[in-house]
């Protein structure tokens, strides 16, 4: 029997530029999340960072395909698109992050995003830990007023069964 | 703060637009993973597919192909946008008068056994019987840095115009095994 799914777990929509937004004490009981953001940076321009268990150490690679370019990085972060798609014009970016909570394997996020502004692309990125994640810290890659997610900014997760 | 917003699809007698039918996590390495969607022809548009998959080719990557209907007449094409990590650029290329439709990347055996790849395929206007069938994907494989994977976006197309009634997932056309623990799940889209 098919079971209706595409759940939203939580949903927020910024009142003020915020540099970063938790989500956390979501269910485990899903096989995929969806995280959906839509808004656009406050003043200048940044890219917005994915922070995985609050886990800020050296666990993330990413290769990422912008325009007529591929880039790829590694870090404590998962830097979801190249240099200042995260713009003043409206900005989209929809996250796929597959089995989430096996502790089997590595977690893989695929991701899709674009601006107004001009740029799009899409990005993969890896997350060498197998534990489940727990929670998702959304950011920008610089905490200072003018590099912000901007007021009216809205942040959606979304869990999939499987 | 978040705010919880629960069960969208639970009041005011509308059908739930998008449903989980099945998943198959295989226990043992497998060539073909094939799911019977011929039940749901009057109640879905369309399809999607999500999986978590690696592959037994000693590689750092594979090819995932799809096929519709159990059919491998050679009239059936694939296109690729991805990158290529030796000098950073973004190619495309394609596929023509091939028995299936490349249609993801997954990781092939040589990064570690924990290393599985996500995909998500969209087969739109699964069950019409007028049109020809176009499945689109966004797949990647990435494990280490510097990169060896492949990831980008996809687009498979048959000129079948039958409506679909069985999903086959394989790789490199049947040349390699789907690895133990490789997760499919497949999905209905009301429209």
């Amino acid at each position: 029997m098919p079971t209706p799914t595409y759940i939203p777990l939580a949903t927020t929509t910024l009142a003020s530029a915020t540099f970063s937004v938790l989500f956390s004490g979501f269910s485990q009981g899903y096989r995929d999340l969806v995280l959906v953001v839509s808004g656009k940076c406050d003043v200048y321009s940044s890219t917005l960072r994915i922070v995985y268990n609050q886990n800020g150490s050296y666990y993330y690679t990413v290769t990422m395909d912008d325009g007529g370019w591929s880039y790829n990085d590694e870090g404590s972060s998962i830097k979801t698109g190249t240099a200042n798609w995260w713009t003043t014009r409206p900005t989209t970016m929809v996250c796929t992050i597959n089995d989430y909570a096996q502790t089997d394997r590595s977690k893989q996020t695929l991701i899709r995003y674009g601006s107004a502004y001009g740029k799009m692309g899409f990005t993969t990125a890896h997350f060498t830990s197998t534990a489940a994640i727990s929670t998702i810290r959304v950011e920008t890659d610089y905490n200072s007023a003018g590099y912000l997610m901007a007021a009216g900014t809205t942040l959606s997760l979304y869990g999939i069964a499987g | 703060m978040l705010i919880p917003i629960g069960f969208l699809a639970a009041s005011g007698g509308v059908e739930p637009p998008f449903e989980w039918i099945t998943t198959t996590t295989l226990g043992a390495d497998t060539a073909s993973i094939t799911f019977d969607v011929s039940a749901y022809a009057s109640t879905y548009k369309h399809l999607q597919i999500r999986g978590y998959a690696r592959s037994s080719e000693a590689a750092d990557t594979s090819q995932m192909d799809i096929r519709f209907n159990g059919v491998t007449t050679a009239n059936q094409s694939s296109h690729y946008m991805t990158g290529r990590l030796s000098d950073n650029q973004v190619i495309s290329g394609g596929l023509t008068n091939q028995t299936f439709m490349r249609i993801a990347n997954i990781s092939g055996s040589n990064p570690a056994a924990t290393a599985f790849s996500p995909f998500v395929l969209d087969v739109l206007d699964a069950f019409s019987t007028t049109k020809g069938k176009v499945v689109r994907g966004l797949s990647g494989s990435l494990y280490n840095y510097p990169p060896s994977s492949k990831f980008g976006l996809t687009s498979g197309a048959t000129q079948m115009t039958n409506a679909i009634s069985t999903v086959t997932l394989l790789v490199s056309n049947g040349g390699y095994n789907l690895k133990t623990g490789s997760r499919i799940s497949i999905y209905g889209v009301r429209g």
